[in-house]
This record gives C-alpha cells, sequence and structure tokens, in this order.
C-alpha cells in the first residue's frame, strides 16, 4: 500500500498534465471544427424560409433536390477539374520530387524551401496576379503576340483551361512535398540492382521507383485532389460564369442564392465523396508491412 | 595479346576521388572458375574495384576486359556480371520467386524459361519452400541466399560479392563460408568477393589480391599470402605475426645473421634467394605465432634458431593458449600453443624460458 499511493499519485498528475497538453487543441477543433460540422449536417436537413432564414423542420427535400442533372454535372465537372489537377501535378511534381530527393543532402533543403517559397504571398493576390497573366491583353498574349506565335489573342481566362492552370500552380507544392519524402526514402541500391539486373532505365521507373513511392504516390495525389475538388477561389476569379466548380456552388448557396439548407445539403454530399475516396486509397496505399501481416 | 582463359582482365586501373586515389594502378587477372578475393582493409579501393567491374563507376584510367571485351562505356544492364549487394538490396515489394525471376523477365526470357530457371536457382540455394515469402519475411541467411539466387539464376560470366557475409552473425557466416564455396563449384562461374574479413579469405578463395590504399600489395594463394608475405602489411593484415627489425651482420652462404638493436642476441636466417642483400642491410623478420615453440631447454637441433625470454601474460581461449613473451624491451611476441593435453600445466607469468623456430619459417623482408 505504502509503495502503491506515490505511483497512484504520479500516474494521475501525469494524466492530468496529459490532459492540459491536448486540451487547447482537442477545444479548438470541437468548438470550431466539429460543432459547425454538426451544425452542416442539422442545417441541411431543415429548409429555406421565405426571405432566405432557416425554418426548423425536418425534410430530405434539399437531398432530393440534388438529384437534379444539373448538380451531378457540375459535381461531374468539378471531378473531371480536380482529376486533370492532379494527373498534372503528379506528371509535372515527379520528375521534380526525385530530382530534388536525389540531389546532395545539403542541397535539398534550399530546393525544398524554393517549392515552399510561393506561400508566402497570399494566395488570392497570386490568383490575381493569374488574370493578368492569362486575360485577352494580359502578358501571355502580348508576349505570344510580339514573338509570331498567334495571330489574334487567344481567350484563356474564364474557361476550364484557365481553372486547371490555377488549381495546378496552387496545388503542386502539396504533391512534391510527399512525393520528395517518398523517395527519398527509396534505397539508391535497389535502383542500382535493378540495373544490374539488366533493366533498362524506363524499368527501373516502372518496376522499382513508382511501386515503393507508392504511399507518397496516394498521399500527394489526395492532397492535391481534394482541395482541387473543394476549391472555390480559382473557378470564381479564373474561371468565371462559364465554369461553375462545386466549391463555388456551395458559397454561391450560402452567400448569394442565401439557400443555407441547399449549400448544406451540398456540402455533406461532397464530405461524403470525399470521406469515401480517401478511405478507398488509404485501403490501396497501405504500407507493405501491413498487407504482409494479411498474407 | 588478350589471354583467353582469363575472366577478367583487370589493366592500371586508375579512380580519383576527388583529389585522392581510390584506386592507384591496380592490374590484375581473374582466371575463369576461379574464386577470387580482394581483401584489405575499410577505405583500400577494393569496393571501388568492384563497382568499376559491374559498371556503377568509371575508371579514370585503365581497362577492364570481362570475357576479352572490353567494358569501356558498357552500362552495368549490358555486363555479363551480377552483383550481390552488401545489404542484399532484395527488392521489398516482390516475392522471394518474383526477386529471382526479375532479371531473366528484363533479359526477356520466355515465361517457361523464366519458371524452371528460377526453380533451379532457388533450388540451388536451397529455398524453394519459400518462394511466395516476402524478403522481409525472411532470416539474414536466407536473404542472402536469395540475393545469390537472384543474381546467380542469370548465369552471369562472373558474380562479384560485396562483402558477402558481412551482416551475418559468426555462427552462420562459418556456415556460409563453406556454402558459397560449394554454390561456385555446383555454378561453374567466377567469383570476385570483396572482404575485409581475412579468414573468410583465405577460407574461401583460390587466389587473394591484398589491396591498401588502392594499391595491389600482393595476389597470390590463400597458402602464399599467409605464409609469405611479401610486404609487412600484408604479414600484419593476414594473421597475427610477429616481427623483428635488425641489420645484417655476416653473410655465410645462403644463411646471415642478423642483429636487432632492440635484442641481446643474433638471429640466423635464410637469405631469399630473390632479394638482393649485402651486410648492412637492414631486414625485418616476421613468424607466425604457431611457428613458435617454447621450451626451458636452451639447446636446439640444427636449423633451429633460440632466444631467452620471459613470459609477460598468458590467455586461455580454449583450443589453445597463447602466451605474450618478452624477448627485449621493446619485443613482445606472440605464442600459440595447441591445448593438448602434455601442456595442461601451463606456464605463468615470470617464468623464463626459450622461444624455438625453424629458421626457414622466418619471412624475411627488406623494407
Amino acid at each position: 500500500m505504502k509503495t502503491s499511493a506515490p505511483a497512484g499519485r504520479a500516474e494521475f498528475s501525469g494524466r492530468a498534465v496529459c490532459w492540459w497538453l491536448i486540451g487547447p487543441g482537442l477545444l479548438w477543433m470541437g468548438l470550431l471544427f466539429f460543432v459547425p460540422l454538426c451544425l452542416v449536417v442539422v442545417i441541411s436537413f431543415a429548409s429555406r424560409g421565405t426571405y432566405g432564414g432557416l425554418v426548423w423542420s425536418f425534410s430530405l427535400t434539399n437531398y432530393l433536390d440534388l438529384l437534379h442533372p444539373l448538380y451531378a454535372r457540375i459535381l461531374g465537372q468539378s471531378i473531371l477539374l480536380a482529376a486533370v489537377t492532379t494527373v498534372l501535378c503528379l506528371i509535372m511534381g515527379f520528375p521534380l520530387a526525385y530530382f530534388i530527393a536525389r540531389a546532395a543532402p545539403r542541397r535539398q533543403g534550399v530546393l525544398l524551401l524554393l517549392v515552399m517559397i510561393p506561400f508566402w504571398t497570399n494566395f488570392l493576390v497570386r490568383t490575381y496576379a493569374w488574370m493578368f497573366i492569362l486575360r485577352t491583353e494580359g502578358l501571355l498574349n502580348t508576349l505570344l503576340l510580339k514573338l509570331g506565335v498567334i495571330a489574334a489573342p487567344i481567350e484563356l481566362l474564364y474557361s476550364n483551361t484557365a481553372v486547371v492552370i490555377g488549381l495546378v500552380y496552387g496545388y503542386l507544392p502539396f504533391m512534391v512535398l510527399p512525393l520528395y519524402v517518398a523517395l527519398e526514402r527509396v534505397d539508391r541500391t535497389l535502383v542500382e540492382a535493378a540495373w544490374d539486373l539488366y533493366a533498362t532505365r524506363w524499368a527501373m521507373l516502372w518496376q522499382i521507383i513508382v511501386p515503393l513511392a507508392r504511399p507518397g504516390i496516394m498521399a500527394g495525389c489526395l492532397l492535391v485532389f481534394i482541395p482541387s475538388l473543394g476549391a472555390f477561389l480559382t473557378p470564381d476569379l479564373l474561371g468565371g460564369a462559364r465554369s461553375m466548380m462545386i466549391g463555388s456552388l456551395i458559397q454561391h448557396e450560402f452567400l448569394v442564392a442565401r439557400d443555407w439548407p441547399l449549400g448544406a445539403a451540398i456540402s455533406c454530399l461532397l464530405m461524403l465523396f470525399v470521406v469515401g475516396m480517401m478511405s478507398w486509397s488509404l485501403h490501396a496505399a497501405k504500407p507493405l508491412s501491413r498487407q504482409e501481416d494479411e498474407s | 595479346m588478350v589471354d583467353q582463359s582469363a575472366s577478367i582482365d583487370i589493366a592500371s586501373l586508375v579512380k580519383r576521388h576527388g583529389t585522392t586515389l581510390a584506386v592507384d594502378h591496380v592490374s590484375l587477372t581473374v582466371q575463369r572458375g576461379e574464386f577470387f578475393s580482394l581483401l584489405g582493409p575499410s577505405g583500400a579501393g577494393k569496393t571501388s574495384v568492384l563497382r568499376m567491374i559491374a559498371g556503377f563507376e568509371t575508371p579514370d584510367e585503365g581497362t577492364i576486359r570481362i570475357d576479352g571485351r572490353s567494358m569501356e562505356a558498357v552500362p552495368p544492364n549490358r555486363r555479363p556480371v551480377n552483383l550481390v549487394f552488401q545489404s542484399y538490396a532484395l527488392f521489398p515489394h516482390m516475392t522471394v520467386a518474383e526477386n529471382v525471376a526479375f532479371g531473366p523477365t528484363m533479359q526477356g526470357a520466355s515465361r517457361v524459361d523464366i519458371i524452371s530457371r528460377v526453380r533451379l536457382a532457388l533450388d540451388m540455394v536451397k529455398l524453394s519452400l519459400k518462394e511466395a515469402r516476402l524478403p522481409s519475411q525472411l532470416s539474414g541467411g536466407e536473404q542472402q541466399r536469395v540475393a545469390l539466387a537472384r543474381a546467380l539464376v542469370n548465369r552471369p560470366s562472373v558474380l562479384l560479392l560485396d562483402e558477402p557475409l558481412s551482416a551475418l552473425d559468426q555462427q552462420l557466416r562459418q556456415e556460409m563460408q563453406v556454402e558459397l564455396k560449394s554454390i561456385q563449384e555446383r555454378a561453374a562461374c567466377t567469383f570476385v568477393c570483396v572482404t575485409h574479413h581475412q579468414e573468410e579469405a583465405l577460407t574461401m578463395s583460390d587466389r587473394v589480391a591484398v589491396m591498401h590504399q588502392g594499391q595491389v600489395l600482393q595476389i597470390g594463394s590463400p597458402q602464399d599470402v599467409y605464409e609469405f608475405p611479401t610486404s609487412a602489411f600484408v604479414a600484419r593484415f593476414i594473421g597475427v605475426s610477429n616481427e623483428l627489425r635488425g641489420m645484417i651482420r655476416r653473410i655465410d652462404g645462403e644463411r646471415a645473421i642478423v642483429q636487432s638493436p632492440d635484442l641481446l642476441g643474433e638471429v640466423q636466417i635464410i637469405l631469399p634467394t630473390h632479394m638482393a642483400i649485402q651486410v648492412g642491410s637492414p631486414v625485418t623478420l616476421l613468424i607466425r605465432p604457431e611457428r613458435l615453440r617454447l621450451s626451458t631447454a636452451a639447446q636446439r637441433m640444427s636449423g633451429e634458431q633460440s632466444l631467452a625470454a620471459s613470459v609477460d601474460k598468458v590467455l586461455y581461449s580454449g583450443s589453445d593458449r597463447r602466451y605474450l613473451v618478452r624477448l627485449g624491451e621493446h619485443v613482445v611476441w606472440n605464442v600459440r600453443v595447441p591445448n593438448d593435453e602434455s601442456r595442461r600445466n601451463g606456464l605463468v607469468r615470470g617464468d623464463t624460458l626459450h622461444v624455438r623456430w625453424q629458421i626457414s619459417d622466418a619471412v624475411v623482408l627488406t623494407e
């Protein structure tokens, strides 16, 4: 008894310290993330009052409204644009990440810093800059005209192309960083072993490097695809009215149409879709060790 | 003229790392079917030589020929050699069978051919029952054998091994030494092995090249390099060696008398025929601990040399006893005596005695 009492107190104080440490974060997440999320779910079952207020009556009308082909088309377009963005980021990010991962250790830090430097400027400001570059009498058209590459200005701004350019620009670092981490861990001697075993460079890439970097590829794709899917700033500024994405639609319902319940319902649908996709890809990207246990 | 029986022919190979010479004009020839070892301490340049044979590093000077064909500008995937990496470098996402099948698949072998070759290779290393496992599910020794099978399945004309046994524990290492040698005989393939472990090199090799600071100091059979080292470095690196520095006092036919400043008495030696030695030449004598005998009697048989000494330390190691005996103020020698029954009541510290050896057992080096 004598010995157990101090031990019990030590454990109690340890637990108290533990709560003090995780408390602030937990409170922050709970109040500002979990509670509002519940509110969104609740609101999605309410209906819109005549003047944009909320009428607290349980109904599934909002979700039934979403069956309208218009919403399916917007969701489809969003998925397409996010997918194209992800693929372009992967194609551009992979060689870049590989280059950084194979650079001299001292240079890797500098190169990673360069990848992250765009974050030092506000995203909105950078997106405005793209408007100046892409618009009809903008930087790009002027340059191409001067060089004689094109005869008449091309309409780039307010198109899906502009949206994809903006999204790729914004989310490329999110692809490069996890890819770098994964590629940096791929043992160089494995690549040498493949080379010694008659592999061509192409085979070394597809048989060794890509399979071993798969968790990083999955993480990078998720980190680009999910925010691209819900993006509203970029499609709003660069896509204009012609390319509506689901993020802009939600923003529109909440702030312009003042139909909170419908906006909430779309949000819930998007969240369900994202959660479903994440759990699928987490399963696909399971580390090797866990797959071994199953076999 | 290209030597037709040579598997590998290396001529004045040079590799610089920055300003240091990692490989300094190395020339050597490996015969077909030979087990050849590059032995040396770390940093001796032996791994560099191996990586240049494999094609991962490009020589700054010199040539490498494999089967008479120059390897200049030939990438690793076009060379008739395969490397067993020190870390094995097994592909963690592939099963044992997939690992072994990798080489033949890349070479475009037919499916039927691949299956039968993988089976043969796994049989050779006795791992047929574990072909569906992942490398991480195997023990260190099994991983080593997968690495061997993955290389041998390609029927390379030379198999390169980089410190093949260094990751294994002592027991397994000794088993694998025997195993490697017998696999080499079964595969009838030239093996070139890099190691810093002298016992490993002596046990397995037909010939050994001892390297130090980028240079090959001596090439010969294990017996040659152990019994007749041509330099003090080789003698010290391979096994334990007792040394005595001195000067030639008299020459008498094929024998000579050496006097050492560290010693009271004089030592009789047999003059090596290939060396030009005159009275006054400085020499170093090397004698292996197991060639020395201890006795209390001073008188010696003809052809023997005897020196007075005292016991400094006795080290018991089971199969034999090691005595550290002092011959002079700065001269302490190792004597190894087998632990047979007659010597059960061994000597103790402080005993005075005589160290005796056959004069033909002392190796004479000129500096």
